[in-house]
């Protein structure tokens, strides 16, 4: 086996030229269909609880919480938010029982009227404050149907006050519970935790503390009856709760016959052979759940504690009926019976999770697959860009028996031609700072648009630098292992996000790498298709539109509105998450694009 | 001379034959104390059973006789007083929750951190630090019959001690081996409940050992049930058969260590129950009493005042008594209860 130092073009079998483009694009359609695979039962694994400590479902309930009880402290709660103080009800109700609360001022908001968190913490009789579990209920929260609209989370925060004051004085609790009431949902969730954990210089420190939280659950229930449990578990860039902090959620779920979806998805597992309708919900599943970690944002308050190492879900009570035969909603009984479980569950843990997989993709919510099993997958995406890059890295020497005319002598190895340096430096700093404006104006439709166009037009007033095969090649080598490179990087932090962006830019490369051929409508076809479907914007509604159809589960029509709107949002509030999103596109992916689409205009007959 | 010689010889062969000492020479050969070592090797609330089941075989040896000056009882962790006990200060070894194993009576040696592969293997060599209390001692002699115990967690050739550190076979057979040099035992039972039980004891090597474990190699032990209202697993299966077993014994039974090794059938204990009797020589273990081992041997007198049992009467110093040897009568002897135990 020849060292790589010695390697030259004349080793590689010349059928290998001939089939290039054929085993290029076979691996990336490999790498696709392989990701779609990864749904089938050979590749998934069933989920299993890895703490043994946890045992779900193993005590028996001995929390009885009343009907009655629950609708006098709605009704609490119902007069509270008429009133517009519901931070002053919340207060009293738990100090009425003895539960230690208070409140934190997190500033004005648009209607010049105060917000406040409220919190309390039940502590644990017979123990120092050492661990804690949080139990959050948003003050308001938005709706499944309308993510503009928002309403009073009466069920939940009743719930959570409920099992606070039943939790109250009992001998086996080992933690303390801190109930929290954040008010503008992340906003003030944010506010709370940053002055919790005194992360930013000027935030003021809260009234107390509790033990160091080690897991919670967030209750988000607009409506009063609901039918199932939609659990949420994208934090944000990419950070997944524990998966035993979701199989202990889903284990009392079940026992409690409450059908609990991902994604508004629920996959029906007691027929024991596989049918149609499994295959496809589970797919569904599994793109929804990459689909939507890519973006960065998370579908929920949890994302904020995630970010703090909390592990926590949200548990959102949909109006979905999910289980056949189904018309009535879920009990009051087994709903509490989850949370009390889930709560007992917690408390017989001495550590934070740390057994079970914390990179994972859930096909339904008893299999997944874990992160050794869907990076092959990305792999074989990327790889026909570390292969061309070692063919042109090995096409760049010459032989030392041969005679060359033009040669360079650079480290032991002769090259066969000079390569002229400034221009691809200058060529790369333009992309660079033509990107780096993305940055500064506001990012809403008409301006991405008018900068795209601009950008198509750029070859025109910015002369690309005109070049030979040779020094083509070269720049190809370099955007190669650029992109492989930050491609590794990118799937290592937000593997959903690394998995798209690799989707976008392999076709990329390979159009990019087929304007060297001889014939002039190819490289005009090149251009072309640069222009209309390899562009961000384009990519970005087709993102769109295929979330919105495995969201639908049936054929919807494309929105453009519904596009603008979505990506408006997205773009005004992606910063309050803590995402990088955008900010990594536009410095790392934008920039290599548009190198490549520029790439495009190089070499002149 | 001849004779002299052979009178003498007649004499010492009567003399053997009829020699009180030759019937104390034999009884030496029987032990003459107990004492019981039983450890419960892990930590943390979800063991909550490898607790309970030491207890409960500290309350069946404690009431068969051995006392707690000859008890060694070791706790790895305080379930009784977790946060996470319901029950606070009560443990369970049943779902009925009918006793408290966990009562006033029970003394324990070693405790939390003090449970470690050191100072079990000290306390088995008596290599203790000299202000060591004769509590924490076991001051076996060459005539003592010792009863060991484990339970916890344990693997293919270890028990796991702690969580943090673990006892192999090799070591222990070595350390049983010490114990033998140095006359500290003279029969002794080795008991074990954990997962793969029986590679603990089969790189014994030292005589009179007599072992038996709750599992063989590969095998796992199983709990029997849970405590919902506890919401713990509260006892092991072999422990439970193995304390169905002990619950009917009485001091006198005449129950052999061959009916112990088969109080839990494969049907019942789903995990093999394995034992080892190759070093066992000296005695045939189908004909050993479980008593021997469990239970105390004691050899009490019983000094007749007027045809009545001494505790009975008021000694009063200014009487004369006396007493009749004819007015012996013949008297039903039963074993006083050592102590105040309800069975």
């Amino acid at each position: 086996m020849p060292l790589l130092s010695t390697l030259l073009s004349q080793d590689i079998p010349q059928n290998f030229y001939k089939l290039q483009l054929h085993i290029y694009s076979g691996l990336f359609c490999i790498g696709l269909l392989g990701f779609l695979y990864l749904s089938s039962p050979i590749v998934s694994r069933r989920t299993y609880l890895s703490e043994n400590a946890l045992s779900p479902g193993l005590v028996s309930n001995d929390l009885s919480i009343s009907n009655e009880r629950i609708r006098q402290i709605m009704a609490q709660l119902r007069a509270g938010f008429k009133d517009k103080n519901i931070a002053n009800v919340i207060q009293s109700m738990l100090i009425e029982n003895g539960i230690e609360a208070y409140k934190q001022n997190i500033g004005i908001n648009s209607t010049d009227k105060q917000e406040e968190n409220i919190y309390g913490i039940v502590r644990a009789p017979r123990l120092a404050s050492t661990e804690s579990i949080i139990l959050v209920a948003p003050l308001y929260v938005r709706i499944q149907t309308n993510t503009q609209q928002v309403k009073a989370n009466l069920f939940g925060i009743a719930h959570t006050l409920a099992t606070g004051f039943t939790l109250h004085r009992k001998p086996y609790m080992a933690k303390d519970i801190i109930l929290l009431f954040p008010t503008a949902q992340e906003n003030g969730t944010r506010a709370w935790l940053d002055a919790y954990f005194n992360s930013k210089p000027d935030s003021i420190p809260l009234d107390a503390h509790a033990g160091s939280i080690q897991a919670g659950l967030a209750l988000e229930f607009p409506h009063e009856k609901f039918y199932s449990i939609d659990l949420r578990h994208n934090g944000i860039n990419g950070q997944l709760p524990n998966l035993d902090l979701i199989n202990t959620v889903i284990q009392l779920c079940d026992k409690n016959s409450i059908a609990a979806s991902l994604y508004n998805i629920y996959v029906d597992l007691s027929a024991n052979d596989l049918g149609y309708d499994y295959v496809i919900k589970s797919t569904r599943t599994l793109l929804l759940n990459v689909l939507t970690l890519a973006t960065g944002i998370s579908d929920g308050v949890h994302g904020q504690f995630l970010h703090y190492r909390i592990e926590m879900i949200t548990l959102f009570g949909s109006l979905e009926k999910h289980h056949e035969y189904q018309n009535s909603p879920i009990t009051i009984r087994a709903f509490d019976d989850v949370i009390e479980g889930f709560i007992r569950s917690l408390n017989n843990l001495l550590e934070r999770f740390h057994q079970s997989f914390f990179f994972y993709l859930h096909i339904n919510r008893r299999n997944f697959v874990s992160i050794a099993t869907y990076m092959v997958p990305l792999g074989l995406i990327v790889l026909p860009a570390l292969i061309r890059s070692l063919v042109l890295y090995m096409s760049f020497f010459a032989s030392s028996t041969s005679t060359p005319t033009n040669t360079n002598v650079t480290h032991g190895r002769t090259m066969k031609f000079h390569v002229n340096y400034s221009p691809i430096f200058f060529e790369i700093l333009e992309c660079l700072a033509l990107s780096y404006v993305l940055m500064w104006i506001p990012l809403k439709l008409s301006f991405l648009g008018i900068w795209l166009i601009t950008m198509f037009l750029s070859p025109i007033f910015l002369c690309p630098l005109r070049s030979n095969e040779r020094q083509f090649d070269y720049f190809q080598f370099i955007l190669l292992l650029t992109g492989s490179a930050i491609l590794g990087c990118l799937s290592l932090l937000n593997y959903s996000m690394a998995f798209l962006v690799a989707c976008f830019l392999m076709p990329c490369y390979l159009i990019a790498g087929c304007t060297k051929f001889e014939y002039w409508f190819v490289k005009i076809i090149c251009r072309f298709l640069f222009i209309t479907f390899l562009n961000p914007l384009v990519f970005l509604a087709l993102y769109h539109y295929l979330t919105r159809l495995l969201i639908a589960g049936t054929l919807v029509l494309p929105d453009f509105v519904q596009f603008t709107n979505d990506l408006e949002t997205y773009f005004a509030s992606y910063r309050l998450f803590n995402a990088w999103t955008v900010d990594v596109i536009c410095l790392t992916i934008i920039p290599l694009w548009l190198v490549l689409y520029r790439s495009t205009f190089w070499i002149r007959n | 001379m001849f004779l002299r010689y052979f009178l003498t010889v007649l004499l010492f062969c009567f003399t053997s034959a009829l020699d009180p000492f030759e019937k104390f020479a034999e009884s030496t050969t029987r032990h003459t104390n107990n004492w019981a070592i039983l450890v419960d090797t892990s930590r943390f609330w979800f063991n909550y059973r490898h607790v309970a089941n030491v207890l409960s075989i500290y309350r069946s040896v404690k009431r068969l006789g051995i006392p707690d000056s000859n008890i060694i009882l070791m706790l790895a962790d305080d379930m009784a007083c977790n946060p996470r006990n319901p029950r606070p200060a009560e443990i369970f070894n049943n779902v009925a929750e009918q006793i408290n194993v966990y009562g006033d009576d029970v003394e324990v040696d070693y405790r939390g951190y003090d449970v470690t592969v050191e100072n079990f293997v000290r306390v088995l060599t008596n290599r203790l630090p000299e202000v060591t209390p004769v509590s924490k001692r076991l001051l076996s002699d060459e005539s003592s019959n010792i009863f060991i115990y484990m339970t916890g967690h344990g693997g293919d050739g270890f028990l796991k001690f702690q969580d943090n550190e673990e006892i192999s076979a090799v070591e222990l057979a070595d350390v049983i081996e010490q114990m033998w040099r140095k006359k500290r035992y003279h029969e002794l039972f080795f008991v074990v409940d954990t997962c793969q039980a029986a590679t603990l004891f089969e790189k014994f090597y030292s005589p009179n050992i007599l072992a038996v474990g709750s599992s063989k190699r590969g095998e796992d032990s199983l709990s029997h049930h849970v405590d919902p209202k506890i919401g713990v697993y509260v006892i092991d299966r072999f422990t439970y058969y193995a304390l169905e077993f002990l619950e009917k014994l009485k001091q006198d039974s005449q129950k052999t260590i061959n009916d112990f090794f088969h109080c839990c059938p494969k049907h019942l204990c789903i995990s093999e129950v394995t034992w080892r009797t190759d070093l066992f020589t000296k005695r045939d273990y189908h004909k050993t009493l479980l008593t021997d081992f469990i239970g105390n041997v004691r050899r009490t007198e019983i000094v007749m005042l007027n045809n009545q049992l001494l505790d009975n009467i008021i000694i009063n110093s200014t009487l004369n008594q006396t007493f009749d040897k004819q007015d012996e009568s013949k008297q039903e002897f039963t074993y006083i209860s050592q102590m105040p135990i309800l069975d």
